[in-house]
């Protein structure tokens, strides 16, 4: 499993359109992919879940990848929250 | 004997009168809860099936609904802007649908020996709860999307049709105590007249919807079909945010003149496709559109315009993993250039950063996007990114003009000839901006004439948008060092009033029309006067009929806008002498506050109601 904390970089947080990517992406994976802040925790490939956490610019979040494709789908998804490319 | 008039919120202007049809699909979330949830389900895994095959069907009429909505975007038919905004949200909604979380939900709700129904209703309730929760205005506006969906889910599960689509006779004022994005999008047309709905505000989505298609609708009128019969004549009147049923006498007389004169306004700008924009006294303006992307060229030209006055560029770089290289940029600048006929276009350099990321830039973050790393900040901090666009645009403007040839609307001047291609700069504050990026452009077109793909004699202008104060203040040294202005009228009233408009809280800060505002537009028009180059607008302000005759006086005199604006402001142009525009402008500059300027505004324009039919239209 790959864990790590990560500052959500994205200007306007994980909302609407930037959640709708994240999702998709986190899709491109087999591993399962989840999402903590403040206690609660969000499936990475739920694009409810993932809004309703309503992660803002600079909110810290927990990023936990596990599977077969872990290390990639993790980069790629650290990447992406950070706002970089994935 | 008046009728009787219910009160709701305008949620798009315009007045219609005809029958009603009232289109009141039973509403499943309330209703026949109880019952369902004490029937104890006896297979499990029937029920989640059931479920499944529900979904499936949803998921399909997403699909349609998704396909026709994209259809009417490509066509760039007369609702393309609504169509574009409808397929956004639609196509989030699509995503819901398919929700795992939601799935899962619905699953351990049967496991425990619910019906599907019953978990349906208990995991929309959760996820609904959860939005309407949340601190941000945007994501609590979810929750209607998930309501929406949930709804459309049970009907799928009653073996109904999950979105239902009302089949409107021609002239209808179409009445239903709700009514999704999806469902609006679906209707037909040309026999919807008006709408009005028991539940939604101003800003819910299917407010934005009427408005881009241009369809009268009163919102929030709550439990009204009790007072509504089927067939039964009502008038929606969307200033008011009234609807009137069975209206009579005099108020009947009132809106029905009301309608026809919005009727009548429809005809007249119709009228106005083939007529210059010009002003009583010989002012020639122009009228350009704003453009997204290639999509908008052809609405934009059907609607009138004569150039492109912005063209957003950024959309070949937000939310890409990848930067675009020259060759693929030029090839859309150069189908947009070719598509526009000679006719001038501005490309802005990505205006990125702030609400706008660059997942491929590994942007910092920041705690005031706004004041922060955006725009020509990034573009001068990423030379080859900036230069990358330059000799982008620089090569679509070789390849689209071959011989060399200047653009139809040449801004006079003989020398070398002008390209149609004009290159404008975002967010400029610093004159020491201008000239590193005009170095980058002199760097650009050397590389490009040493490869042979740029002739030595073709002049691509190099302008600014002034939307920060300071950019204003000092228009008259900017002005010497560029080719063009254009004010980017949002950004420069929110950061002269240092307030976002999106902030509901501040919303009411955000005022166009205040005196400050219109004092640095009239720097930018003086000094662009002085020093002989156009000075444009390209904000929302561009395309608001109540600004044109000050945005005149004020020295603008090239207005960029949404497509569908171009045949009011036109109007406005062709009625507004320049000379009274000019005194209008004077009073204006001298107000106090933006009320007081709005009152002269209105006072200016009163005549062209009463007087409009008369003759507005055929004025030399």
């Amino acid at each position: 499993m790959q864990e790590a904390t990560v500052v959500i970089g994205q200007a306007e947080g994980l909302h609407a359109r930037p959640a709708a990517e994240f999702v998709k992406l986190a899709h491109r994976f087999r591993s399962a992919v989840r999402l903590g802040l403040n206690g609660r925790e969000a499936d990475g490939k739920s694009i409810m879940a993932v809004m309703a956490l309503g992660a803002n610019h600079g909110a810290e979040v927990e990023l936990r990848v596990e599977g077969e494709d872990a290390e990639e789908a993790f980069r790629a998804l650290r990447a992406f929250l950070e706002g970089g490319g994935s | 004997m008046a009728g009787l008039r219910l009160r709701g919120v305008a949620g798009s202007p315009g007045v219609a009168l005809g029958p009603a049809f009232v289109f009141a699909p039973a509403a499943r979330a309330a209703g026949g809860g109880a019952e369902a949830e004490v029937q104890a389900s006896a297979a499990p895994e029937a029920e989640v099936a059931r479920w499944l095959e529900a979904r499936a069907r949803l998921e399909a009429a997403y699909d349609r609904l998704v396909e026709r909505a994209r259809e009417a975007a490509g066509r760039g038919a007369a609702g393309a802007a609504a169509a574009e905004e409808g397929l956004a949200i639609l196509e989030a909604q699509r995503m819901m649908v398919d929700d795992p979380g939601l799935e899962q939900a619905v699953r351990e709700a049967v496991a425990a020996g619910k019906r599907a129904e019953a978990a349906t209703r208990e995991a929309v309730d959760r996820y609904a709860a959860l939005f309407a929760g949340l601190e941000d205005a945007y994501l609590r506006q979810r929750a209607e999307d998930v309501r929406e969906i949930g709804e459309a889910m049970l009907r799928a599960l009653a073996g109904e049709e999950p979105i239902p689509l009302a089949d409107l006779p021609p002239g209808s004022i179409l009445c239903a105590p709700e009514l999704g994005a999806g469902a609006l999008l679906a209707l037909d047309r040309e026999a919807l007249a008006g709408l009005a709905l028991g539940s939604g505000g101003p800003t819910s989505h299917v407010a934005i919807l009427a408005r881009s298609m241009g369809v009268p609708a009163v919102l929030g009128l709550g439990d009204f079909l009790d007072e509504v019969r089927q067939g039964a004549r009502v008038a929606v009147d969307g200033e008011a945010g009234e609807l009137w049923v069975e209206p009579a006498g005099e108020e009947l007389e009132r809106l029905a003149r009301a309608e026809r004169r919005a009727r009548a306004e429809r005809e007249e700008l119709a009228g106005l496709a083939g007529q210059p924009a010009v002003t009583p006294d010989g002012l020639r303006v122009e009228l350009v559109a704003n453009i997204g992307g290639p999509g908008d060229v052809e609405p934009a030209l059907e609607a009138g315009a004569e150039g492109v006055g912005l063209f957003r560029t950024e959309f070949l770089v937000t939310g890409r993993e990848t930067l675009p290289g020259e060759a693929e940029q030029a090839e859309v600048y150069r189908r947009v250039l070719e598509a526009m006929g000679g006719r001038p276009v501005i490309f802005r350099t990505f205006d990125i950063g702030g609400d706008k990321p660059v997942p491929a830039l590994h942007l910092p973050q920041e705690a005031n996007p706004f004041l922060g790393y955006r725009a020509i900040r990034i573009g001068l901090d990423h030379p080859d990114l900036l230069r990358t666009q330059l000799r982008a645009v620089l090569r679509a403007a070789a390849e689209a003009a071959p011989g060399g040839k200047g653009g139809a609307a040449g801004r006079g001047g003989t020398g070398p000839a002008e390209s149609p291609a004009r290159i404008m700069l975002p967010m400029v504050a610093t004159l020491e901006e201008v000239r590193r990026a005009r170095r980058l452009l002199e760097e650009a077109r050397g590389e490009l004439v040493a490869r042979g793909l740029f002739p030595e004699g073709l002049r691509v202008p190099l302008g600014i948008m002034v939307e920060v104060p300071a950019a204003a203040l000092i228009a008259r040294r900017l002005a010497r060092e560029v080719d063009f202005f254009s004010i980017g009228s949002n950004d420069l009233i929110q950061y002269t009033l240092a307030a976002d408009r999106t902030d509901e809280r501040v919303a009411g800060l955000y005022q166009p029309f205040h005196p400050a505002v219109l004092r640095l537009i009239g720097l930018c028009g003086e000094a662009a006067e002085e020093a002989g180059i156009p000075c444009g607008i390209c904000g929302e302000m561009g395309g608001d009929p109540r600004a044109t005759a000050l945005l005149l006086g004020l020295g603008v005199r090239e207005l960029s806008m949404t497509a569908a604006s171009l045949a009011r402001v036109k109007r406005e142009v062709r009625r507004t002498p320049l000379a009274r525009a000019r005194e209008l402008a004077r009073q204006a500059l001298a107000c106090a506050t933006a009320a007081e300027v709005e009152e002269l505004v209105r006072a200016f324009r009163e005549g062209w109601t009463a007087a409009g039919a008369a003759g507005g239209a055929d004025a030399p």
